[in-house]
């Protein structure tokens, strides 16, 4: 398991990053990266995830006279970051992408497979790949507010007292909707693995 | 699972039945345990709870499960090549919102001095030109009829229906036959000063 202790950091640590002449080069050469990783775990394709860390950078440009500095900057892009991917997503989804897993399929009912890790035997390969396709179909399937608890928990790997403050929430909601929201994915799981 | 009945640290369910409430409790808690979010003795708790009770387990090794599957999704970071590229598009896309923000601003700026203009014109023709105009325009209109009037008056023969032939209110022609021989010019001229 790759977990990461990771944390959006203190207030203050970024400082001085966003303000100056060449203010925003620096933000992206710092955070791209990270905005970028983000993107393919929410769900975008390499090509889409570069269009949404556009996107992302283009809007904390916009917005950067509104970040006060009261919490940490990276709290503050996480905000930023995660409802424009979604939403990146979300279109993206609606113009190209097959909304159930049935449709993945192709016409002899087999899944399609790009790219197996090359560490791996074919077979394993294969195997691991339509296993993440499943993952990720399940994760679609969730509301937002489940699906985004859950790639900040489990694949940013961020504390609750992070989550709730990326998402102006409690802690306590955070801690309630993560439950839920593992719920609701072990059982979609189990569809989509019923229904194949 | 822990005793329906027992009380629980993590209860947070009070309005609910309580065989629910502690099991959705508990479960609560153990996720929480699972992300290192809770107490030393709350975590003691947890793995005393797990050492009772097997199906408590099962939803431990579930959730290992859960994450296993959620680590497939794990991306790369872009390799020195895709950020470089997506540092050059940045770089464009910036100069594009540069470019319609500064064109944005010059229309405004045109739009801006064209208003601006326009209620100049407005305001001077209403205070200095348009009124003044209108009312000299109308006064010497009316000083024109006024004399034709008195001119038709003056050269048609009297006669009681006619309208040209009327007189200020006052005594009669009889009483004052100096009036009758008075220039009309003269007679318009003073009418013009009484007015």
């Amino acid at each position: 398991m790759s977990r990461k202790a990771g944390s959006p950091g203190e207030p203050g640590q970024a400082e001085g990053l966003h303000r100056g002449p060449g203010s925003l080069e620096r933000l992206f050469r710092e955070y791209a990266p990270k905005v970028y990783r983000l993107a393919c775990r929410c769900g975008l394709d390499p090509s889409e995830a570069e269009d949404g860390v556009q996107e992302v950078f283009l809007k904390v440009q916009r917005r950067i006279d509104t970040f006060r500095g009261e919490a940490a900057f990276s709290t503050w892009l996480y905000q930023v970051a995660m409802n424009t991917l979604l939403d990146h997503r979300r279109k993206v989804a609606r113009l190209t992408r097959p909304r159930h897993w049935s449709s993945l399929q192709d016409d002899n009912g087999e899944l399609p497979v790009e790219g197996p890790d090359p560490g791996l035997e074919p077979s394993e390969g294969a195997a691991r790949q339509e296993r993440c396709q499943l993952v990720r179909e399940a994760l679609d399937r969730l509301p937002r507010k489940f699906r985004e608890v859950l790639i900040l928990r489990e694949l940013e790997g961020l504390a609750y007292r992070d989550i709730a403050r990326i998402l102006g929430i409690a802690q306590g909601t955070v801690e309630s909707r993560i439950f839920r929201a593992r719920e609701r994915l072990a059982r979609e799981l189990r569809r989509l693995e019923e229904g194949l | 699972m822990k005793n329906p009945s027992t009380p629980s640290f993590g209860d947070r369910f009070e309005d609910r039945p309580s065989s629910l409430r502690s099991e959705e409790a508990w479960n609560r808690q153990l996720h929480a345990w699972f992300d290192g979010e809770v107490s030393d003795w709350e975590a003691d708790e947890i793995r005393s709870q797990l050492l009772q009770d097997p199906s408590y387990r099962t939803k431990l090794a579930e959730l290992r499960n859960l994450r296993q599957d959620l680590d497939l999704l794990q991306a790369e970071g872009p390799d020195a090549a895709t950020l470089d590229r997506m540092s050059r598009r940045f770089e464009a896309g910036l100069a594009r919102e540069v470019r319609s923000l500064t064109r944005g601003l010059q229309l405004w700026r045109r739009a801006a001095a064209v208003l601006l203009l326009l209620s100049l014109t407005l305001f001077a023709a209403d205070r200095a030109l348009l009124p003044g105009t209108v009312q000299a325009n109308q006064k010497e209109e009316i000083d024109r009829l006024y004399l034709e009037l008195l001119q038709q008056a003056e050269t048609s023969p009297s006669s009681p229906e006619s309208p040209t032939s009327w007189r200020p209110p006052g005594p009669g022609p009889d009483s004052q036959p100096a009036a009758s021989t008075e220039p009309s010019s003269s007679r318009s001229g003073r009418l013009s000063e009484q007015r």
